[in-house]
């Protein structure tokens, strides 16, 4: 009897202990994985899809992702047609229940304003995405309501949390106003610069620093630069006077190195997210423009 | 504070903007996504256009074909437009997951497709119901829109046919709440389909056959298809299992081994022996094991991606003659067993291109043994070597040649195929399944 006693004491034990079990965050893109444990922190466990130089257009919904699907109390993600061709994969796959309510997920981009929405959906024009430019994140302003809606939605589903989510919520803000404030002011004279760019990828943060991409590398978003578009756009960069060409590993470099050599200007490799931290992101990317800026006159 | 005031608009103008987004979005999710396959091909082979016949006639213990009741979409010499696939997909509601893929070919409309699956079963379970591709192996859930090459491998054909083995009936799986992918699932199916493994004799047009050639050129008095003692085995005759287990390799590469078995309750099969011709019919096993490694693309546009899969399987069966032209001889056992495998590796080699090799066997120690006597089933052989372009995500354009060494009736055959396939995807965007 004894025994029999201390066993349901200790599955007891197992069970309470399983029930402030942590939050399981499923997420796609390594920005959201790096704000879900700011936000988050020891209460969540988080997971992301791929690693910060990976395409996030282009994932297989390979088996462990599936998985990561299956355990998820939270599935966070970028939404806007980024992930389109495997999120719904994993969604309908995972057998979970629990990200099929609507509390179950969380898009990004439904929570802020998007750039370049199509005013045409034809495939012929590229991997267009209806709901506009999905790559939001690298405007660091707009990952404001994104950090506070993941901090409400942490809380509706871990309601024993909410003080610190809030409390975690406000020093991460406070921290990013300042960061904010600081890239901005060290990017002053970033404001008019014209640049060309691999992929609409920077839209956002060209839009935030007040800088212009005069032209696409590639001919229609998703395709890789010809040399036809490359030798149009050559003209374009001497034409404006454009001193730096933006592109990122997924990219790969043959078009920006192509046009550098021709132009003059610099092929500018910078990073499109992190793997350790949001702040990173930015200082690294504030700090690549500036001292390409500086360097190629 | 400029900022915040600018944020602010920003923010304003943004919910506005959220909101109207989000409402087309819904809208648009109301109807089911759809999507519409083109394919098609150029082909040519080096023996007058028979190419497609030989593969469909290579020996096999399981002496089934030619008799069941399918029909082959054979390719001709020159252009072929091989299918028009219309696929359907969305939320039926809360519960169920739906997807309809009809397919046009040779002004015919098939149901390749038609199933449901449930969304909000606890514990991991997903139930799904209707006609569909079964779970067992690794390519047999593969869509052709989504194969690394223009044809099915030769081992597939040999066991499930062209389309693989699809049929109706229900399956149930589970996925383990593990890091580790573990996923066991059970299939009941009708069975009634099959066109190799689980295949069953069309009666009534093989009476008419055996009459024909056997019996009225010898006087004796003829049958009709109640004579040739097939029983009318209830449904579901097939029931399928399989495991499936890949470890978490990071964000770089993927590993999945794979088992499955499945058992049908009729196999049928017809046999010509000279002047002899009988019928068996009994149970099948069919056993396979799988391994697919895939390394995703470190470059731009797939460059750098590779993948390996290799698949095999075994089929046994154990039959009584339930017919024979020899009255005496009803009733004898008769055994058969024989494998298939294949094996292939795709490389993407440059931006937007890929180049894939692939070998495959069929009859692999086939035997067939009748009341103790042995007879051996020849292997027959099949190469390929593809080169793809994929233009983007919605087309590619494919050159694929094979070299084929197929064991016949009447002997072997080697010949050489050259296929120029186009795939096109119009509408909803695919699925990048593993």
């Amino acid at each position: 009897m004894k025994t029999l006693k201390c066993l349901a004491a200790m599955t007891l034990l197992t069970m309470s202990s399983t029930s402030i079990a942590k939050l399981n965050i499923f997420t796609c893109e390594p920005e959201w994985a790096l704000l879900a444990r700011e936000i988050g922190a020891d209460r969540v466990n988080v997971s992301t899809a791929i690693s910060a130089d990976q395409d996030p257009h282009k994932v297989q919904a390979r088996p462990s992702l599936i998985s990561a699907a299956r355990n998820a109390d939270l599935v966070f993600c970028t939404g806007a047609e980024l992930e389109v061709g495997w999120l719904p994969v994993l969604l309908s796959r995972s057998a979970n229940p629990r990200i099929h309510k609507a509390t179950g997920v969380l898009y990004a981009a439904d929570l802020v304003p998007l750039l370049e929405k199509p005013t045409e959906l034809d495939r012929s024009h590229g991997d267009i995405h209806a709901d506009g430019n999905p790559h939001m994140h690298l405007d660091p302003r707009r990952i404001i309501p994104v950090a506070e809606q993941l901090a409400a939605r942490l809380a509706e589903l871990d309601t024993e949390g909410t003080a610190l989510y809030q409390e975690n919520l406000s020093d991460f803000l406070n921290r990013w106003n300042a960061a904010i404030d600081d890239w901005e002011s060290r990017s002053a004279g970033l404001r008019g610069t014209k640049v060309v760019v691999h992929h609409r990828s920077f839209s956002y943060l060209l839009d935030w620093l007040g800088m212009t991409a005069v032209a696409e590398m590639e001919p229609k978003p998703g395709l890789p630069p010809t040399p036809g578009h490359l030798s149009h756009i050559l003209k374009e960069v001497q034409q404006h006077d454009v001193k730096m060409i933006l592109y990122t590993t997924f990219n790969g470099d043959q078009g920006a190195r192509w046009l550098a050599q021709r132009s003059g200007a610099c092929a500018v490799l910078l990073p499109y997210s992190h793997e350790d931290s949001l702040f990173m992101l930015f200082e690294e990317l504030v700090n690549a423009l500036n001292k390409h800026q500086a360097q190629c006159l | 504070m400029n900022k915040r005031l600018a944020l602010l608009a920003m923010l304003a103008s943004g919910t506005f903007l959220s909101a109207t987004a989000s409402a087309e979005r819904d809208l648009r999710s109301f109807n089911p996504a759809m999507s519409v396959i083109l394919d098609g091909l150029y082909y040519h082979d080096s023996v007058d256009g028979s190419g497609m016949e030989i593969l469909d006639q290579h020996s096999s213990a399981l002496h089934s074909h030619a008799h069941e009741e399918h029909e082959h979409d054979g390719l001709g010499q020159g252009f072929n437009l091989r299918e028009l696939e219309l696929t359907l997909s969305g939320s039926v509601d809360s519960y169920f997951d739906a997807v309809v893929t009809a397919a046009l070919a040779d002004g015919e409309v098939e149901i390749e497709e038609a199933w449901f699956q449930t969304r909000s079963l606890p514990a991991g379970l997903t139930l799904k119901g209707g006609k569909f591709l079964s779970a067992i192996g690794y390519h047999n859930e593969k869509h052709v829109h989504s194969w690394d090459f223009a044809d099915q491998n030769l081992a597939y054909l040999s066991l499930f046919g062209d389309h693989g083995l699809r049929d109706t009936g229900v399956q149930l799986s589970w996925l383990a709440p593990t890091t580790t992918f573990v996923q066991v699932g059970v299939e009941l199916l009708q069975g009634s389909e099959l066109e190799r493994f689980g295949s069953e004799l069309d009666a009534d047009e093989l009476a008419e056959e055996i009459n024909q050639e056997f019996l009225i050129p010898n006087g004796d008095p003829e049958v009709d298809e109640d004579d040739l003692g097939l029983p009318l085995r209830k449904g579901p005759r097939l029931v399928t299992s399989y495991v499936r287990i890949a470890p978490d390799m990071g964000t770089r590469q993927a590993l999945q081994f794979g088992i499955s078995a499945a058992r049908h309750d009729s196999q049928q099969a017809f046999h010509e022996e000279g002047a002899e011709a009988f019928i068996s019919e009994g149970s099948a096993a069919l056993y396979g094991v799988q391994a697919v490694y895939k390394r995703f693309a470190t470059g731009a546009y797939g460059k750098g991606s590779f993948n390996i899969q290799a698949e095999v399987f075994e089929i046994d069966s154990d039959q009584t003659a339930t017919y024979h032209t020899d009255p005496l001889e009803i009733g004898i056992p008769v055994s058969l067993n024989q494998r298939a495998a294949y094996a292939s590796a795709n490389w993407g080699f440059a931006q937007r291109w890929q180049i894939g090799v692939r070998s495959a066997a069929a009859g692999i120690n086939g035997e067939l043994v009748e009341h103790g006597t042995r007879e051996d089933i020849g292997i027959s052989r099949q190469h390929s070597a593809a080169l793809t372009w994929l233009p983007t995500e919605f087309s590619r354009l494919r050159l694929q040649v094979n070299r084929n060494d197929i064991s016949t009736e009447d002997g072997r055959e080697e010949f050489n195929q050259i296929m120029l396939q186009y795939n096109l995807s119009l509408g909803a965007h695919g699925a990048h399944t593993f």
